[in-house]
């Protein structure tokens, strides 16, 4: 792996750090609650051009739906707020529950969740 | 100007060649962060770990929100035309697979703030490790997205999409 030579302790605290790792690890984990409950912003149907709020019953013929615009819309949102209120912890309270290492330790666990969801439970 | 078809297929091409990019700079910042040169370089191999780590994280960045929007400019066409043929000929692992594809995608979106501040400079050495996991996720993400997205694309168009 590459070393990069500084010492410097390593607490990734501080507004963007923690915005960014919140921002992340929220935004994964909501994604699946979106996307398994239905709870997307908005539903786009390509057949008729058509975007309805959340998953509002379209108009006659509107043909397949395309919610994952919604899915991520509303994980990104959902994960943007908590990495802005994650940011405004004073950082002598975050530090007894934060680890920068969720950040990776997350979004594969999620990946996994995801396929047991994607190939086991289905839509 | 152009026809719709050829205004897609125009997107899609510019979406493929955009993830090509995308995985190139990624492939090599994740050997190069797992296996970086230490002597002099003589093989291919040691060619493709010798590359800077560091100079990339910004490309990748613009790389993988461009390949991203042109890809949700493209998918209507996708659900159109495409995904129409794997439901009508039962095709369900290829729809599971571009389905995993598209949320996987998702989740890379979200961890791209992540992976710009660990590849900040000044580069800190106690981060390494988790610079390396989030470039080595976002790689295998990318990877998973261009092989699904190709395969399920010529697939499609066995099918007569």
């Amino acid at each position: 792996m590459t070393h990069t030579g500084s010492t410097k302790p390593d607490p990734a605290t501080g507004r963007h750090p923690v915005f960014s790792i919140t921002f992340g690890v929220i935004a994964c984990i909501v994604y699946l609650f979106v996307m398994n409950y239905g709870w997307q912003l908005f539903t786009y149907y390509p057949a008729t051009n058509t975007w309805v709020l959340f998953n509002h019953p379209p108009g006659p013929g509107a043909g397949p739906a395309m919610k994952w615009y919604g899915y991520v819309a509303t994980s990104l949102i959902v994960g943007g707020v908590a990495g802005l209120l994650a940011s405004l912890i004073p950082e002598s309270a975050l530090r007894r529950f934060w680890w920068p290492g969720m950040i990776w330790l997350v979004p594969i666990v999620t990946t996994i969740v995801l396929f047991w969801l994607i190939v086991y439970v289905g839509d | 100007m152009w026809s719709n078809s050829e205004l897609w297929l125009t997107l899609l091409i510019l979406h493929g060649l955009a993830a090509f990019l995308l995985l190139g700079a990624l492939t090599h910042q994740t050997i190069s962060v797992w296996i970086p040169i230490r002597m002099h370089v003589s093989s291919f191999f040691d060619r493709t770990r010798a590359v800077s780590a560091r100079n990339y994280g910004a490309a990748i960045i613009v790389l993988y929100i461009v390949t991203f929007v042109l890809g949700c400019i493209v998918y209507p066409d996708y659900k159109m035309t495409a995904n129409n043929v794997l439901v009508k000929q039962h095709w369900d692992k290829a729809s599971m697979s571009f389905e995993f594809k598209e949320h996987a995608l998702a989740f890379g979106l979200a961890l791209l703030p992540a992976y710009w501040y660990y590849w900040k400079p000044p580069l800190v050495a106690e981060r390494d490790f988790v610079r390396a996991m989030l470039t080595s996720i976002l790689t295998f993400i990318s990877w998973v997205g261009f092989l699904v997205g190709h395969v399920l694309n010529n697939i499609a168009g066995l099918g007569g999409a």
